[in-house]
């Protein structure tokens, strides 16, 4: 490998005073080039070296929504299709609701397990909150059937992300939990 | 002194009214006021031996609006020049001379698959690039670098089209089962739906360019929403109410900054003197606040502003629109692309 | 001054007091000199003698290969007759060999490029660098003169004789002078200006050389450049670090095209893979417009470009780095408010 052989000589080139430290490459040569006006006469020759670059390919980046570009990469894939990227991370996405539940709770066995031994940390779904409170055990299988509905409205929003959307600002009071308390009711 | 400017400076505070000229806003007025009593008082005091102490309030005499321009920024990147995409091919051939050759044991290990793959398709391509065509910077014919007319390689949609072939062939040869073949999915259409069907009331149209949102007024003229400022709201406040009560609120917006970033003076040909309070107005003057739009769509069905149609436009279809007396104040404040 | 001043005056005053009410409404609105100049496109600013733009007839363009003319050529010219070769010693402004300039491909210093149009830069340009200018733009009312300021190195109060032909005091609470920082105009608008990623390979000390090499390879493969080695400044004696003698840090500074299209790939691709990352910290940054952040190894070997051929890498040699955005602005306010336009997150206290 080439590499290992520049990264010798560059060592070997390095002035021996930790102060002033020369980069190589390109610059010497310019730097050179400049100083020969400054001082009255450059006696020596500078070896103008060919700057050293890596080979570099085309790729194409497809990110998770599908959207494509291409870059300059020293990799020889020609397609480089990325699974977590901006458009599916919470970071970059803060209002994504759709992003917000990180476990999949199809069943909703997830949900029915909160709604059983819920605790303080997830308090804030609103099945987890009327758990603590609530001993009855009909009240109990209520809350499970609520819970279970709401993993399916969740399934379902997940589905139509374009048309929730399309309706930002309109969907505040939200449905899930609307229908959630009708049933306990 | 010369004479010069202190005969002008006399005709001058004899004709003004007051040291505060309605020509500055408010704010200004105050912070002017504020630094010419320092200042004046320092450097000529004879200037400012009138009393400012008293003056009148004046009533503007134009109507001041505030406007929205809501935008969506560009999508995707644009279209290359085919000056720029002949002289990206041309350095890229170039480099293939220059660069470092390609250090193919670093990727491939000898005898993979994926190495024979490798090898098949560089014999066939003659380098390792993808992109650039059959090309061998170190054969004896390397001096023959230049495209020939009507060749394809230097356009973007013919290398995308190689990486993914090369990308699928791949796929293909090192899988296991031959049975099934591997499809590597294609860029999407960089033209969509909505330019093909000319919608302009899609943001879906004209992804490489900048999109504003236009209303057409009952009368038939197309402007960007604004409306005159109400009571002693800023003009953000105003430009804000404006956008929800022309588009709707069902939009997430992001009103960039406090200032606005354009105005346009529209000056009637008489005054118009309002019946009930005698106050007379010479016409309008609008200052626009930059918006970008994140999500949602514009909607007119309850607008409070007399508004029957929107468009989204770019910045030249944008001049076909409105009337030119119009383009000519807001056209420097439009994104080209 | 004045005169100007008033004379602006009396220009504000007359219209208002001369014309009566009524004015004409101006037919063309207003003029601006960039109403003369035509629509700016690039091919209009080419030559009208540019290979783009000449019209070559079907038949001579289908004939002509200029490859096998050159078969068919009986005899051959030896390639020193056409082809020009550049001298291998700049010898000085005197020396009638001249290398010629850097920008000339046929000098030994010429660097191809750019290959494309990154999409980063075309962010940056069409939305990021205009949205920064409204967002900046400081209202100061006509005629507003700001309030002078103290020097920024002070006098010396001339108490003692000693203080004849001193050089000027510093500023107070330290010695350091910051970078001015000028009220954001439609010239200075921050913008990104190179990267640098720098590792610390602590290893290549006090064991072999291989940590280096493992370094620079994996630096290189994730920026496209080639890695400069650094020797150590500074004693570290708990790993036998003495400074001029060993080589222990790998850099490599990343402009133009080439940053783009790495920022490009770390913004959308590589920082949203790293498990829970909160962004880079609210008081990072030298001051001066330059914001650093740190990657572990783990983060590295996210790169694109690793993972490609992750066995190649020793596994416990990969490096982790830190990446240093150069901005042109003056604040770290400035440089914090153009990177979260492109993209980067940052967390916790924001410290301006």
């Amino acid at each position: 490998m080439s590499m290992h052989t520049s990264l010798r000589r560059a060592a070997a080139t390095l002035p021996n005073s930790t102060t002033t430290i020369l980069p190589t490459g390109r610059l010497p040569a310019s730097q050179s080039n400049a100083t020969t006006f400054v001082c009255s006469q450059c006696r020596h020759a500078t070896l103008l070296r060919r700057p050293k670059r890596p080979y570099t390919f085309t790729q194409l980046i497809t990110l998770s929504d599908g959207s494509a570009f291409t870059h300059r990469t020293t990799s020889p894939a020609p397609v480089y299709r990325s699974t977590r990227d901006t458009r599916n991370s919470l970071l970059w996405n803060p209002s994504s609701s759709k992003l917000m539940n990180v476990e999949e709770d199809e069943a909703g066995r997830l949900a029915a397990f909160r709604a059983r031994f819920g605790r303080s940390f997830d308090a804030n779904t609103p099945v987890a909150e009327t758990s603590s409170s609530s001993k009855d055990p009909a009240t109990k299988k209520a809350e499970e059937e609520a819970a279970k509905a709401q993993a399916q409205a969740e399934q379902e929003e997940e589905d139509n992300l374009l048309d929730l959307i399309s309706s930002f600002g309109q969907n505040e009071p939200q449905p899930t939990g609307k229908m959630a308390e009708k049933k306990k009711k | 002194m010369s004479s010069g400017p202190n005969g002008a400076r006399r005709i001058a505070s004899l004709l003004r009214p007051s040291k505060f000229d309605s020509g500055v806003c408010k704010s200004c007025q105050e912070t002017l006021g504020r630094r010419t009593y320092a200042s004046a008082a320092a450097a000529t005091p004879s200037a400012t031996a009138a009393p400012d102490t008293t003056f009148p309030v004046l009533k503007p005499v134009y109507t001041i609006n505030a406007g929205v321009v809501l935008s969506r920024p560009p999508q995707i990147t644009r279209d290359l020049e085919p000056f720029e995409k002949a002289f990206h091919f041309y350095q890229k051939r170039l480099n293939e001379r220059l660069a470092l050759p390609f250090t193919k044991y670093f990727y491939f290990k000898r005898g993979t698959p994926a190495d024979v793959d490798w090898k098949k398709k560089v014999a066939e391509r003659r380098t390792p690039a993808r992109d650039i065509g059959k090309y061998n910077a170190y054969a004896t014919d390397a001096w023959n670098d230049e495209l020939l007319l009507g060749s394809k390689e230097s356009e973007p949609e013919y290398q995308i089209e190689k990486l993914v072939d090369d990308a699928e062939s791949t796929a293909n040869a090192t899988s296991q089962d031959t049975s099934k073949k591997e499809e590597i999915p294609r860029p999407f259409s960089r033209v969509t739906e909505a330019d093909k069907k000319g919608d302009f009331k899609s943001l879906n149209r004209l992804l490489p360019k900048t999109l504003y949102l236009l209303v057409q007024s009952k009368e038939g003229y197309w402007k960007f929403p604004s409306s005159p400022v109400v009571g002693e709201e800023t003009i953000r406040e105003a430009a804000e109410r404006t956008l929800a009560e022309s588009a709707g609120v069902n939009m997430n917006t992001w009103m960039v900054g406090y200032h606005p970033y354009g105005h346009h003076v529209y000056t009637n040909r008489k005054p118009h003197i309002d019946k009930a309070t005698g106050a007379e107005s010479h016409g309008e003057k609008t200052f626009f606040m930059k918006t970008r739009i994140m999500t949602g769509q514009a909607d007119l069905s309850a607008n409070t502003q007399n508004l029957k149609d929107f468009k989204w436009l770019s910045k030249d279809e944008i001049a076909q629109h409105v009337l030119p007396n119009y383009y000519s104040y807001i056209k420097n404040m439009l994104a080209d692309r | 001054m004045a005169a100007r001043e008033q004379s602006r005056y009396l220009a504000r005053a007359l219209p208002r007091a001369f014309m009566p009410s009524a004015r004409p409404q101006p037919f063309l609105g207003r003029r601006n000199a960039s109403d003369e100049a035509p629509a700016r496109r690039l091919s209009d600013e080419l030559e009208t003698a540019s290979s783009l733009t000449t019209v070559v007839s079907e038949d001579a363009a289908k004939s002509f290969d200029p490859a096998a003319q050159a078969k068919s050529r009986k005899s051959k010219l030896p390639r020193s007759r056409y082809q020009f070769r550049s001298p291998k010693y700049d010898r000085g402004p005197l020396h009638p060999h001249q290398p010629p300039p850097p920008s000339d491909p046929s000098s030994r210093l010429f660097v191809p490029g750019p290959f494309t149009l990154p999409r980063a830069e075309q962010t940056y340009n069409s939305t990021v660098a205009s949205d920064i200018l409204t967002l900046c733009y400081v209202h100061t009312p006509p005629g507003f003169k700001p309030p002078p300021k103290a020097p920024r190195l002070r006098e010396w109060d001339d108490s003692s004789p000693y203080h004849k032909n001193r050089p000027l005091r510093g500023p107070r609470g330290g010695d350091v002078l910051r970078l001015l920082r000028k009220p954001i105009r439609f010239n200075n608008i921050p913008k990104i200006e190179r990267i640098t990623i720098h590792s610390y390979v602590k290893n290549a000390a006090h064991e072999n050389s291989s940590w280096l090499h493992v370094a620079g390879m994996a630096i290189q493969a994730i920026s496209n450049t080639r890695v400069e080695t650094f020797k150590s400044k500074s004693s570290v004696a708990t790993w036998s670090i003495a400074p001029g003698r060993d080589t222990v840090a790998v850099k490599a500074e990343l402009q133009g095209e080439t940053m783009y299209h790495f920022l490009g790939k770390l913004i959308d691709v590589v920082l949203p893979r790293i498990k829970d990352w909160p962004g880079i910290k609210g008081s990072s940054g030298d001051s001066s417009g330059n914001i650093t952040f740190g990657l572990v190894p783990e983060n590295v070997a996210m790169f694109p470009e690793i993972e490609v051929n992750y066995d190649m890498y020793p596994p416990k040699m990969i490096p982790g780095c830190h990446i240093t955005l150069h901005t042109t602005a003056k604040a770290d306010k400035d440089a914090r408010l153009l990177l979260s336009a492109m993209g980067i997150p940052f967390y916790g206290k924001i410290v301006h």
